[in-house]
């Protein structure tokens, strides 16, 4: 892996209610480099959908709701960017797949024309051109009956035939980065096999990086490269996959990969679940946001937010960070490392 | 594992048909399979496979075209209308969408009792109150939640007032519809563990009907697979997991992506090509056969029936004995 194509520094978005501001998203920081896939994972209401819409420029300066922080695309930043220049960007150079394919296509144009309307947009090209363009792309997705499939409304397709049209909108451009917002938690276990091979493998085929959001840590296990861990609007985990899953050393993310039931392995009596609910975030704690729900609670995890701490990695030494006390020098010192015993280990 | 006991539920062939402008939609085609008290069923298949049209025929919301649901001995469509209304006393059901399911311009408080009213089972206030409270507490609810309305709750807390509104009768069997596929994972697993409680405590049957085959696991007894409106294989929960017959179970399972990236990389999967067929005008022979890595021409031609391969073990599948040698 080498250069990075997109760079989210301390991103802040707040959301005026008519109970307060809600800060979404709390000073978050990743990077995507070429090639790569990156997985944003936490509960729902952690700003992760936020956070990558604000990163594909849906949600811009002008909105008033980004506070600060910059979204760096290839040199560029994309919410100091005109309306204009935006639109060249937003799905050409960048593009997203979004959850529900019954939602978000046209129920009046056929899907053919949904696809050909994206690859017009951007590119000074005849109809007929398109619609070869838009061929190529079902049969790289191979779709069957490209040619039927063309001519058909969204309602006479299947919920993954549909989620692959939504894919090829996506594609079509070519473009450097696509954004991928729970693209099968609405599909069926068997289709949505389907989808992450074919997203694995259009990455080679396309040259294209993932942002990949979800909260299925399976799909997590089989996509992506490094992950990231967001909790009540700030990242307080990154790691590559290998460390997330085997030497993970936040608690939440302890109590995410605890309550995923694992097909390998024997039924306990009750499952772990982390206890308590996320905290409001129109009025964060001051301490550790997880502290409430915390097993491992100390005291001064109440009273101050603890830093992001940077950590070696036991297998290959790359880049491992943790925001948490029990992770700081002098904790470990103290203490001695509390480490996750994982029924799998 | 009960031989000797009655069923408290049991369904002999029930096919529910539906008529649409291309034919007949046969949703449940011909499933046959019997609910012991105290007993979790797990029911599992992809989208309209027909799993949620089978619960609803349970629920006596569809009339089978022909089959027949027995309840504790009793075909439920012979009943009068008194035991009708007792029948929707002791089965009740549990929602897939808790943002659905709840009127949005009643309290929880009413919405907890509106079985209780409807079967004038609550006597005095005092009484209707203490049930309400009662029921709260079980579920795991703040009893000062009583008097705020759906939208003020999360999903699972929205999850758990449709599981209060379902005891609230005392039933002898809940038809749970997907009841954890809306909420997340930390929040699912609470969820199951709060139905395997109360299921300790009060001794009622499930029916628990899922597409995750992974949670399913936690809280069933036995499971059965269905594809295109038949039940494929049925088994001790276990065995599903570690003595499955049929390629689809297989498929279905394998599918399933591991949290574990080490684990992910060095799994072999069978990955399905195509999607379900359309359940009108079902072909001949196996529902599988299209989609079937194994199919031969016996399978396109003549449906396989459910045989126990070993005990409690049912498995709808031509070459079920070949499969065991296959792994």
């Amino acid at each position: 892996m080498s250069d990075t194509i997109l760079e989210v520094r301390d991103l802040r978005v707040t959301f005026d209610m008519y109970q307060g501001a809600v800060q979404a998203v709390r000073g978050v920081s990743w990077h995507l480099n070429r090639r790569e896939t990156i997985g944003i994972v936490g509960e729902s209401g952690c700003g992760k959908s936020v956070t990558i819409k604000t990163a594909i420029g849906l949600n811009p300066v002008s909105s008033g709701s980004v506070k600060g922080g910059e979204v760096l695309f290839e040199g560029t930043d994309i919410l100091r960017l005109s309306e204009k220049e935006r639109r060249d960007i937003l799905g050409n150079r960048m593009s997203m797949i979004f959850q529900d394919p019954f939602t978000f296509l046209n129920p009046t144009m056929t899907v053919g024309r949904q696809i050909m309307e994206v690859y017009l947009q951007h590119h000074k090209a005849s109809r007929r051109e398109a619609r070869e363009k838009a061929l190529d792309i079902l049969r790289l997705i191979s779709l069957p009956n490209p040619e039927e499939n063309l001519k058909r409304y969204p309602h006479q397709l299947s919920g993954g035939m549909r989620q692959r049209i939504m894919i090829a909108m996506a594609l079509i451009c070519e473009p450097a980065v696509l954004f991928a917002d729970e693209p099968t938690t609405a599909l069926d276990v068997t289709i949505q096999a389907q989808i992450v091979d074919l997203m694995n493998s259009l990455k080679e085929k396309v040259d294209t990086s993932i942002v990949l959001i979800t909260h299925d840590m399976g799909v997590v296990a089989k996509m992506v490269d490094r992950v990231y861990v967001m909790y009540a609007g700030k990242i307080v985990e990154h790691g590559e996959a290998q460390t997330i899953f085997h030497h993970p050393r936040h608690p939440y993310t302890w109590g995410l990969l605890e309550s995923v039931p694992r097909l390998d392995e024997k039924t306990q009596d009750d499952l772990p679940s982390i206890p308590g609910m996320p905290p409001d975030l129109i009025a964060p704690p001051a301490g550790c946001p997880f502290a409430a729900r915390c097993r491992f609670c100390m005291g001064i995890c109440g009273r101050e937010a603890p830093p992001e701490i940077r950590l070696t990695d036991p297998e290959d030494g790359r880049d491992h960070t943790a925001s948490c006390w029990l992770c700081h020098p002098e904790c470990i010192a103290r203490n001695g490392k509390t480490e996750w015993r994982a029924a799998h280990d | 594992m009960t031989e000797n006991k009655a069923p408290l539920l049991e369904l002999k062939n029930v096919k529910t048909v539906f008529k649409v402008r291309q034919g007949l939609l046969k949703a449940v085609n011909g499933v046959s399979l019997s609910l012991y008290a105290g007993e979790t069923l797990g029911l599992v298949g992809e989208s309209g496979c027909g799993k949620s049209t089978l619960g609803k025929t349970i629920m006596r919301l569809y009339r089978p075209q022909e089959g027949e649901v027995r309840f504790e001995g009793r075909d439920i469509w012979q009943y009068s209308r008194r035991e009708q209304k007792a029948y929707t006393q002791m089965v009740q059901m549990i929602f897939q969408d808790p943002y659905a399911s709840l009127d949005p311009l009643s309290v929880i408080g009413d919405a907890v009792a509106e079985g209780l009213d409807i079967h004038r089972l609550a006597g005095t206030k005092k009484d209707r109150e203490n049930n309400i409270m009662a029921l709260l507490h079980d579920v795991g609810l703040n009893q000062s939640h009583v008097d705020r309305y759906p939208h003020e709750f999360s999903g699972g807390q929205r999850q758990r007032v449709g599981i209060a509104r379902s005891l609230s009768l005392s039933p002898k069997l809940i038809v749970c519809d997907e009841p954890i596929s809306a909420l997340d994972v930390s929040i699912q697993a609470k969820v199951v563990n709060l139905l395997k409680k109360l299921q300790r405590e009060n001794h009622m049957a499930y029916l628990f009907i899922t597409h995750d085959l992974s949670m399913v696991r936690q809280i069933s007894d036995r499971i059965a697979v269905m594809y295109l409106g038949s039940i494929v294989e049925i088994a001790p929960s276990e065995d599903i997991y570690s003595k499955n017959r049929h390629p689809y179970t297989r498929a279905l399972l394998s599918a399933i992506p591991i949290a574990d990236p080490t684990v992910e990389k060095s799994r072999k999967r069978i990955v399905l090509s195509g999607d379900v067929p359309s359940p009108v005008n079902l072909p001949a022979g196996c529902p599988f056969a299209g989609r079937c890595p194994y199919a031969q021409e016996i399978c396109r031609t003549s449906q396989p029936q459910l045989t126990e391969m070993e005990k409690d073990h049912f498995v709808a599948c031509h070459r079920a004995d070949e499969m065991a040698l296959m792994e």
